[in-house]
């Protein structure tokens, strides 16, 4: 058990945190669901973090830590005003795919 | 500069004048719709006025009394800085532009001109202009005009003088297409603006030029480095002389005053330009805007003076324009367009003057002319007014009884501009004349003599046609019922028309007794007033015979043109032209060729046309049809449809396609980051030996690459000493980015490095022959 | 860590903006109903008040000086205040064109003063920023408030498209943001810009570090709608309340560059660039190229005025940026010539959509440039304020937008080697295309017909912002030394 633990690196981490995020840009781009759409950023913020995370661990820089917490405050935050502009959408469309967003273009 | 003294409100009375109508404008097109009529022209004539009254204190005050003070060239002048307006660059090659004013002579001149006749014009056009329903914009319009043409003058640099220069551009602009409900005025207004375009091109091409080799765009500057430029700059081998650049420079600052003073080929704007309201053509397109270029080309004598190329192109399109623009003026049937030809023509007379250094000449041309041809642009609006609007010469006669000071100011200026003493044509065109005969510039030969002759032709031109417009407006009888009702023109129409032929009666005794014979600095009054401004100003004219022969050639040619006009039309178009012209008769074809202006061409046809008409076939074919219309106009057009569909395909509105376009970006950011930007080594001498620097080039590509070096030659990577040489492991290889080594280790065919970039990508290969500065390293080179 | 209360001065314009963003939440439940003039003259007073404490600071340090603060999180200095100037002015001019808009349009919400002014504290922050979390918090800040205002008017279904969009791809970048700062913090150790540098240049992962610095670049080019990351610009501004749309065009976007400024030019940038040219200068380079192009050629096909100007704008980042690798690449002049830059532009866009809201009304939007014409002859007032502030986006002579191109493309002239020349060359071709759009409209305005009368929304603050606006920029163009003097 403890063996298992202390064979992980902090590569290991990075290499998670580069692949959540990679999976949250490939889910901005292929949901058509904008609260999906929502959640894939939500991942990729906190692939971000956990790099943010990671790298305090490394440098033992404790102020790592504290961006990671306001990060997650401030998306906190962004989620909420997300939420709010999905909700008012809906009332006027009754829908929210995005594709179908397209009255503003060219 | 700090000088307090000339103030009002803090502000130097010198801006002041330019102020003046600026604010004018401003209070007319801001708040104009809300005033009345009358307030609307009382703001507009007061403010032109004031800056008369402003400037007239200024040169008959303060700078009559340094003149008379003054030894010596420059001095008098009344400069005022603002503030600097533009300074950017390094100190030792600073670009500073002052906002600044400069009143002199010279632009003491042109501002009594403008601000005097401009108060008139603006007079006259509360009368013209009365039934107009935009009249606070055009007020403000003309306001803005007078305020621009001032800055113009008053500039104390180039870029300012600038300012004012694409002022009266855009105000003349706004001004030809006023009317602009009707498509052809707007057009014409729009040609005005385009061909103006082109010269201003080039004006500020050779602004640039000059700022490039005198480092200042002062005039006062430019006049110094100019005047040294003459003597020392020209003697430097390796320095392309001043007075070449002064030529390239002069050639492209001509271009500009072409396309602003209408000359050839450049003058195709201001006949159409006729479109706007006749006082707008009086003031702005005969008095003041189209003599800008005159102004400038007098305001850099100095410089002009340094290039007698530059000075023969000016003469030689001053004199073509002249003689052309007086031929063209036989034909036409349209008041203004007779007047608009003869406006060009008196220009070139003018440009004649300047290219043959005759500078006083050519401002008091300027200025006479300022009060003939405003006075006949308003004896002309007053015609029409009386008309009803209509400007047909064949549908009038007879005026004489209907419009009796009209017609008898308009006899004024018919005089004086046929050159008749004692009006101020009369003066002013034999100076010229008499500048042209006795030009003497280096190198001339007797072309002074040649351009007397053409100008002559011209001056007889001028006569015959401004008297065949008189005949036919005013004398015989009336041809059409407007001809038979016309009234005369409410009194702010006349007035202006009576001070102007007031002006043009004795203006022309500025340069009485005109002769330098007597012995007196100040008998010419223009000359010695000029010469603190202008380069030369009061070198002698011919005081021998020769003078009072021209001046009776001068007089001849005026009662002869006359004399032509009267006999072929003094009764109105008689019968006796008609039968000359009827057909069949002798003089039919001449006389028809000449109204329809083909005449010219024909011979142009036959001797310079036809050999050229197959390659203008050709041009027009290949460059204007394949090139130009194909490839160019059509290539834009299918680039920007092109471009046009990949944006629609784009920007769908589609969130996520946007999401993809940035994604797609930023791989491609990355990708140029990451890709090798041209490895190679550098290598440089120390004491040691020889130090090689790999140098695998920036961004990913450079960082953790590894490498492998190849000193001697054998075309396989260096192993370090003491490795087995089987090793292939890559500790066993010189994988230093900076190596230390002998020169004598290295192999003349030329050192190798790998360079391996991190991720597996493949090596690159480099490879250099080393070669060495100092001649003992070559030594030890060479013995090796 | 220590607290040093002597700081708190120094970041007086945020407290005042948070502080009267705060009290304004409170104040709406006090002016109920349809009059909210009381609101808009708080959020005026309080970025009044900001501009006035900025001035203050400003004229207290010495022009050069720099003072870390907050240990190291915010800097103190004569460009930081510079620049939390302009961010009031800007927050009290599109203020001062709110409510008429909001009177014509139906949305008077009075969270909008509010938000506003907490947007605008976001802004300051980035001006001041010295430290990448302070930098993120300002411009999320910042860009939350903006994402609120874009999507107030509730029943609009293009105001919603428009902040739905704006919001998933502004969030999307700030995870772009994020994952750089993190990869910088990692191979920098430190998130402290002062020695980032340093760090930078001795650090054992460069490859971490550059793919950091080009996500950065990558961010806040979304911010600065740089090519290819600007599509979502014209839908927003386009469906954003006009005011609104001034907001993000000139404050938005200032306060990128700004903190860009900061963060590439200050601390990134001069003499030594950590890994080369290729770190950050040359990538931006070829988007500022790119976006001065593509903005401009897709201005000229626009019909709708605001969506014209939306695209203007990307041109005119594009030539912020070009001063951005003036910066990076050791141009002495940069700076100065870009917060000359920041503010000729910002005065003139938001001037030009005080014109764009205050022809509109509530019958008649009037955004096609047909809808303008004749303009000139009914109300020149108007048409001249719009006349001026498209001659300064045209960068025509004597206007602020003539001299801030001209001093950005000088600083670019000023870096070694003519590096930079051929983006100088099409910055200029740019530029006179750009003329032909321009001045498209100001054709319609002074040489067509009205074809129907024009019911413009009348309102007095409206409109001194529209008699102000063309103010400054004639004085930026006749008294460009003072205005240049600010940015040192």
């Amino acid at each position: 058990m403890n063996d298992l633990l202390t064979h992980i690196g902090y590569g290991h981490f990075l290499v998670l945190a580069a692949v959540l995020f990679v999976m949250g840009v490939a889910g901005v781009l292929m949901r058509r669901n904008a609260l999906i759409i929502m959640m894939s950023i939500e991942l990729m913020l906190n692939a971000a973090n956990l790099t943010v995370l990671t790298f305090a661990r490394m440098h033992g820089d404790v102020s790592g830590h504290t961006f990671a917490l306001i990060v997650i405050a401030v998306a906190a935050a962004e989620v909420a005003v997300g939420l709010a502009i999905v909700v008012a959408l809906f009332r006027g469309r009754r829908h929210v795919d995005v594709d179908r967003l397209n009255t503003l273009k060219h | 500069m700090t000088d307090t003294s000339l103030q009002f409100a803090g502000i130097p009375l010198v801006a002041w004048v330019a102020a003046l109508p600026l604010l004018g404008a401003f209070i007319n097109l801001l708040f104009g719709r809300a005033m009345s009529r009358s307030m609307v022209h009382v703001v507009a004539v007061a403010s032109v006025a004031a800056a008369f009254g402003v400037a007239a204190y200024l040169v008959f005050g303060p700078l009559l009394t340094q003149f008379r003070a003054h030894e010596g060239e420059g001095g008098v002048e009344i400069s005022r800085t603002l503030w600097t307006w533009i300074e950017v660059g390094p100190a030792d090659s600073v670009f500073k532009v002052d906002l600044a004013f400069r009143l002199d002579t010279l632009s003491g001149v042109m501002v009594l001109i403008i601000t005097g006749v401009g108060t008139l014009i603006h007079l006259y056009s509360t009368g013209y202009m009365s039934e107009e329903p935009r009249y606070a914009a055009y007020f403000g319009y003309l306001n803005l005009f007078t305020g621009a043409m001032l800055i113009l003058v008053l500039g104390a640099n180039l870029p300012v003088m600038f300012i004012g220069w694409e002022g009266v551009g855009l105000c003349s602009f706004l001004l030809i297409g006023f009317w602009f409900e009707n498509e052809s005025y707007a057009t014409a207004g729009r040609k005005a603006f385009v061909v103006n375009r082109i010269g201003d091109f080039a004006f500020l091409l050779g602004m640039f030029l000059l700022w490039w080799v005198t480092k200042s765009l002062d005039f006062n500057d430019i006049r110094e480095v100019a005047q040294q430029g003459s003597s020392q700059l020209t003697s430097d081998p390796h320095f392309m002389g001043f007075d070449r650049w002064a030529t390239i420079i002069c050639v492209l600052l001509f271009i500009g005053a072409c396309g602003k003073s209408a000359q050839v080929p450049l003058y195709v704007w201001l006949p159409d330009a006729m479109a706007g309201p006749t006082p707008v053509s009086a003031l702005i397109h005969a008095a003041t805007m189209v003599t800008a270029g005159v102004y400038m080309v007098c305001r850099l004598s100095f410089l002009f003076s340094l290039s007698t190329t530059a000075m023969l192109i000016v003469a030689t399109v001053g004199t073509i324009t002249a003689l052309a623009a007086a031929f063209m003026a036989f034909a036409q049937t349209d008041l203004k367009k007779v007047l608009a030809y003869s406006t060009v023509s008196q220009l070139g007379f003018m440009f004649v003057a300047a290219g043959t250094g005759n500078w006083v000449a050519a401002i008091f041309h300027l200025g006479t002319h300022a009060f003939f041809k405003a006075g006949l642009f308003l004896g002309a609006g007053s015609v029409m007014h009386g008309m009803n609007g209509s400007g047909d010469i064949t549908r009038m006669g007879g005026l004489r009884k209907h419009m009796k000071t009209t017609r008898a100011t308009f006899l004024i200026y018919c005089l004086a501009i046929a050159g008749i003493f004692p009006f101020a044509g009369f003066f002013s065109k034999d100076e010229i004349l008499g500048g042209a005969w006795a030009a003497h510039l280096e190198g001339w030969g007797a072309y002074g003599k040649v351009l007397f002759v053409a100008l002559s032709l011209a001056a007889l031109g001028t006569a015959f046609y401004m008297w065949r417009l008189y005949f036919l407006v005013f004398s015989g009888e009336e041809r059409s019922e407007d001809a038979k009702h016309a009234h005369e023109s409410p009194w702010t129409m006349t007035v202006p028309l009576v001070v102007l032929a007031a002006l043009t009666a004795v203006a022309g005794f500025l340069a009485f007794p005109h002769l330098h014979s007597l012995d007196s600095k100040y008998l010419h009054l223009l000359s010695g007033w000029l010469e603190p401004a202008v380069d030369g100003a009061t070198e002698a004219h011919n005081a021998d015979g020769t003078t009072y022969l021209l001046l009776a050639i001068a007089l001849g040619i005026g009662a002869l043109g006359i004399g032509i006009a009267y006999s072929l039309y003094g009764r109105g178009p008689s019968a006796k032209v008609a039968g000359w012209t009827a057909e069949g008769e002798p003089l039919h074809e001449a006389y028809e060729a000449s109204k329809n202006k083909l005449w010219v061409d024909e011979i142009y046809e036959v001797i310079f046309l036809k050999p050229f008409r197959f390659l203008a076939r050709f041009l027009f074919e290949f460059v204007d049809r394949f090139v130009i219309d194909t490839i160019l106009v059509g290539g834009w057009a299918f680039l920007v449809g092109l471009f046009s569909r990949l944006m629609r395909w784009v920007q769908n509105g589609q969130v996520q396609r946007y999401i993809v376009g940035m994604v797609v970006g930023a791989a491609a950011i990355f990708f140029f980051v990451s890709r090798g930007h041209s490895p190679t080594f550098s290598y440089k001498e120390v004491p040691a030996g020889v130090e090689l620097r790999a140098e695998p080039g920036e961004g990913l590509a450079g960082v953790g690459a590894t490498y492998q070096w190849d000193l001697d030659g054998d075309g396989q990577p260096d192993r370090k000493p003491g490795a087995k040489p089987d090793a292939t492991d890559a500790a066993a290889f010189v994988s230093d980015p900076v190596l230390t080594v002998k020169a004598g280790d290295l192999a003349a065919s030329g050192v190798t490095l790998w360079i391996k970039p991190p991720g597996g990508k493949k090596a690159v290969s480099v490879t250099r022959a080393i070669q060495f500065d100092s001649p003992e390293r070559a030594a030890a080179e060479g013995g090796k | 860590m220590t607290f040093v209360t002597t700081d708190m001065a120094y970041i007086a314009p945020l407290l005042i903006l948070t502080v009267t963003g705060m009290l304004l939440v409170i104040a709406e439940s006090f002016f109920r109903g349809r009059d909210r003039a009381g609101l808009m003259g708080l959020a005026v007073a309080g970025s009044v008040a900001s501009f006035v404490a900025s001035v203050v600071l400003y004229r207290q340090l010495e022009p050069g000086s720099s003072k870390l603060i907050f240990d190291g999180m915010l800097v103190a200095d004569r460009f930081g205040f510079a620049l939390t100037g302009l961010f009031s002015v800007i927050t009290a001019l599109v203020a001062m064109s709110t409510p008429a808009h909001q009177r014509e349009h139906g949305w008077e919400n009075g969270e909008y003063y509010a938000i506003l002014l907490l947007s605008a504290a976001g802004m300051t922050m980035l001006a001041q920023a010295a430290h990448l979390v302070a930098i993120f918090i300002g411009v999320e800040t910042m860009s939350i408030g903006v994402y609120v205002m874009t999507a107030l008017r509730r029943r609009s279904r293009r105001g919603n498209e428009a902040a739905l969009k704006y919001f998933l791809m502004g969030a999307f970048a700030t995870g772009f943001l994020l994952y750089g700062m993190a990869l910088v913090y990692g191979a920098a150790g430190t998130a402290e810009l002062a020695q980032m540098k340093t760090k930078l240049l001795a650090t054992a992962n460069p490859e971490i570090a550059i793919a950091g610095i080009l996500l950065m670049v990558i961010a806040f080019g979304f911010k600065l709608a740089a090519v290819p990351f600007h599509m979502w610009a014209p839908d927003a501004y386009e469906g954003a309340p006009t005011p609104v749309t001034a907001f993000m065009a000139a404050g938005v976007k200032a306060a990128a560059v700004a903190a860009m400024i900061r963060l590439f030019g200050q601390y990134l940038g001069g003499d030594v660039l950590p890994f080369g040219a290729v770190g950050w200068a040359s990538p931006m380079v070829i988007i500022a190229g790119l976006t001065i192009t593509v903005g401009n050629i897709a201005a000229v096909r626009q019909n709708n005025v605001k969506r014209m100007l939306a695209y203007s704008s990307i041109s005119h980042g594009g030539v912020m940026l070009v001063g951005l690798a003036a910066m990076g690449l050791g141009s002495s002049t940069g700076q100065s010539s870009l917060v000359y830059y920041l503010i000729a532009y910002s005065i003139t866009t938001i001037a030009s959509f005080a014109v764009v809201s205050w022809v509109g009304s509530r019958d008649r939007e009037r955004l096609l440039v047909d809808d303008w014409a004749g303009l000139g002859q009914k109300h020149p007032a108007a048409a001249l304020a719009m006349t001026v502030a498209l001659l300064s986006l045209g960068g025509l002579p004597p206007t602020a937008g003539f001299f801030g191109k001209f001093y950005v493309f000088k600083s670019a002239m000023d870096v070694a080697d003519n590096q930079l020349i051929w983006l100088v060359a099409i910055g200029v071709v740019n530029s006179a295309i750009s003329i032909y759009y321009y001045l498209r409209l100001v054709t319609a305005m002074y040489f067509r017909e009205p074809t129907e009368p024009f019911t413009p929304s009348r309102s007095a603050p409206l409109e001194v912002v529209m008699v102000l606006c063309p103010i400054i920029i004639l004085a930026m163009g006749l008294l460009p030394g003072f205005w240049l003097g600010l940015g040192n």
